[in-house]
C-alpha cells in the first residue's frame, strides 16, 4: 500500500484488454489464461490500477473433486494491481461479491498461492478462505534456459516427454522440481461450505517459506 | 556537435561503404532528424581510413540524414569519428555487421523498468526512437473504461454451440 489516504475506490466490470494490460504490466505471469474468463477492475479516485479475473480452472477435474459441475466452479487465478492504497483482500471480497452477484450458478470459487513466488495466500487467509493443503511439486521444465510450465511444453509440442524434449528441442532440458503451491477454497453458499468444511486445515503461516518469503508482492497466484 | 573523438571530419569527406544494406522509412528519417535537431550528433562516426576515402561503418544513416538537412540550409559542423582499423574492404565490411549486431535483446518489461529508474516518459521520446523489439501498445496509458457485465465470459455456463448440419442448438 502506497499511501494511508482512503481513494474513492471502484471496482467494474473491465475489458479483455485492461486485463491483459493489467496482468503484463503488473503480475509476474505477464498473461491471462486461455479460458473463459470474468474480470473485474479496480479504479482507484478513478485510475485504472489492476484486474482481479476468474477463470474456469485450467485443471478440468477441479470441479468434479468437489462433486460440481465444471460451471459451478471457478479459479481466482489473477490479482494484478499495481500501487494501491486499499486492501487487497478487501479488493477481493468486493470482487468475488460482484462474480456471485452476476452468476450465481457458482458455488465455489478455487485459488492457489505458490511458494515458488514466495506467496503464502496471506490475502486468502485474510479472507477467511479455507485452506486445503498443497498441490503438486512440479514447477516446470528447464527448456531452452526458461523455466516453462509443462502444460505450455505439451500445447507446443504435443508432449512434455523429457526424453523427447532432450532428444528434438534441446539436450539438457529437464524437470524442474519446486515449492508447492497452497490450495484454498472460498465456498458461496451453506451447502458447500459443510461439504468442503472436513477437508480444512490449518493456515500455513511464515516459517515453512521461510527461504522464498517475499511479501513485498502485491500478487498471489499460483501457476 | 555533442561528443569528440580522434577526428573531426567535414560531411562531405565521409564515405558510405554499406549501401543498400539498411532501409531508412521516411517516418524513421523524420525520427533521426528530430533526434539530430534536439540532441545533436551525441555519438562519434565509426570511419575506416583507406586510400585516402572515409569510409563510414557506423553512421550511414546520420550521414543521409544530414545531407538532406545540408541541402536545406542547415550548417552541418565537422563531425566527430572514431578511426576503426581493418586490414581491407572486406574486413570493413564484417565490421558493418558486427556494429549492426544486437547481442543484448531490450523486452518490453526490462524497458519499462530502464525508463522507471531514469524516470522517463516513452511517449516524450517516441519521435525520436525506433524500438523495434518495443510493443509501443505496451506503454499507452492504462485508461481504461469499465464495460458491462455481459461483456464478461460466463463461467456459470457452457456456450451453446451450433451444429453445422441443421442449425441447431444447444448446451454440450
Amino acid at each position: 500500500m502506497s499511501s494511508s489516504l482512503k481513494p474513492a475506490l471502484r471496482i467494474d466490470w473491465c475489458s479483455y484488454d485492461a486485463a491483459k494490460y493489467a496482468v503484463r504490466h503488473w503480475h509476474y505471469s505477464r498473461s491471462l489464461p486461455c479460458s473463459k474468463t470474468a474480470r473485474l477492475g479496480v479504479w482507484e479516485n478513478e485510475k485504472f490500477i489492476g484486474v482481479v479475473v476468474f477463470a474456469w480452472g485450467a485443471n478440468r477435474h477441479l470441479a468434479g473433486e468437489y462433486k460440481l459441475k465444471m460451471t459451478e466452479c471457478a479459479e481466482l487465478c489473477r490479482i494484478a494491481l499495481s500501487e494501491h492504497i486499499t486492501p487487497v483482500s478487501k479488493i477481493v471480497s468486493i470482487a468475488v461479491k460482484m462474480l456471485k452477484r452476476e452468476m450465481p450458478g457458482i458455488r465455489l470459487l478455487v485459488s492457489y498461492a505458490d511458494l515458488n513466488r514466495g506467496h503464502l495466500g496471506k490475502i486468502y487467509q485474510a479472507s477467511n478462505w479455507v485452506f486445503v493443503g498443497e498441490t503438486g511439486h512440479e514447477a516446470g521444465i528447464m527448456l531452452n534456459g526458461k523455466l516453462t510450465h509443462r502444460r505450455t511444453i505439451n500445447s507446443k509440442y504435443g508432449t512434455s516427454d523429457i526424453d523427447w524434449l532432450r532428444k528434438r528441442i534441446d539436450s539438457s532440458a529437464r524437470r524442474y522440481e519446486g515449492k508447492p503451491k497452497f490450495k484454498y477454497l472460498l465456498p458461496l453458499d451453506d451447502e458447500i461450505s459443510d461439504r468442503i468444511r472436513s477437508l480444512s486445515k490449518p493456515y500455513p503461516n511464515a516459517p515453512q517459506a521461510k527461504e522464498s518469503l517475499r511479501l513485498d508482492s502485491i500478487q498471489e497466484r499460483a501457476v | 556537435m555533442r561528443c569528440t573523438a580522434a577526428v573531426n571530419l567535414e560531411l562531405a569527406a565521409l564515405t558510405p561503404l554499406q549501401g543498400g544494406l539498411k532501409e531508412l522509412s521516411d517516418a524513421n528519417f523524420e525520427k533521426l532528424k528530430q533526434s539530430i535537431l534536439r540532441h545533436g550528433i551525441t555519438f562519434p562516426f565509426f570511419v575506416w581510413q583507406s586510400d585516402g576515402n572515409n569510409y563510414i561503418l557506423d553512421g550511414t544513416q546520420r550521414d543521409r540524414v544530414l545531407t538532406r538537412m545540408a541541402e536545406e540550409g542547415y550548417e552541418i559542423p565537422p563531425l566527430s569519428c572514431a578511426l576503426i582499423q581493418a586490414k581491407d574492404r572486406k574486413e570493413a565490411a564484417e565490421k558493418i555487421l558486427l556494429i549492426s549486431s544486437q547481442y543484448g535483446k531490450m523486452t518490453n518489461n526490462s524497458l519499462e523498468d530502464f525508463l522507471a529508474e531514469n524516470d522517463l516518459v516513452l511517449p516524450e521520446l517516441q519521435d525520436e526512437l525506433e524500438l523495434p523489439s518495443i510493443d509501443l501498445e505496451y506503454f499507452r496509458d492504462a485508461d481504461f473504461p469499465a464495460v458491462s457485465a455481459e461483456e464478461q465470459g460466463r463461467l456459470d455456463k457452457k456456450n451453446p454451440v451450433t451444429c453445422p448440419e441443421c442449425g441447431h442448438e444447444f448446451v454440450p
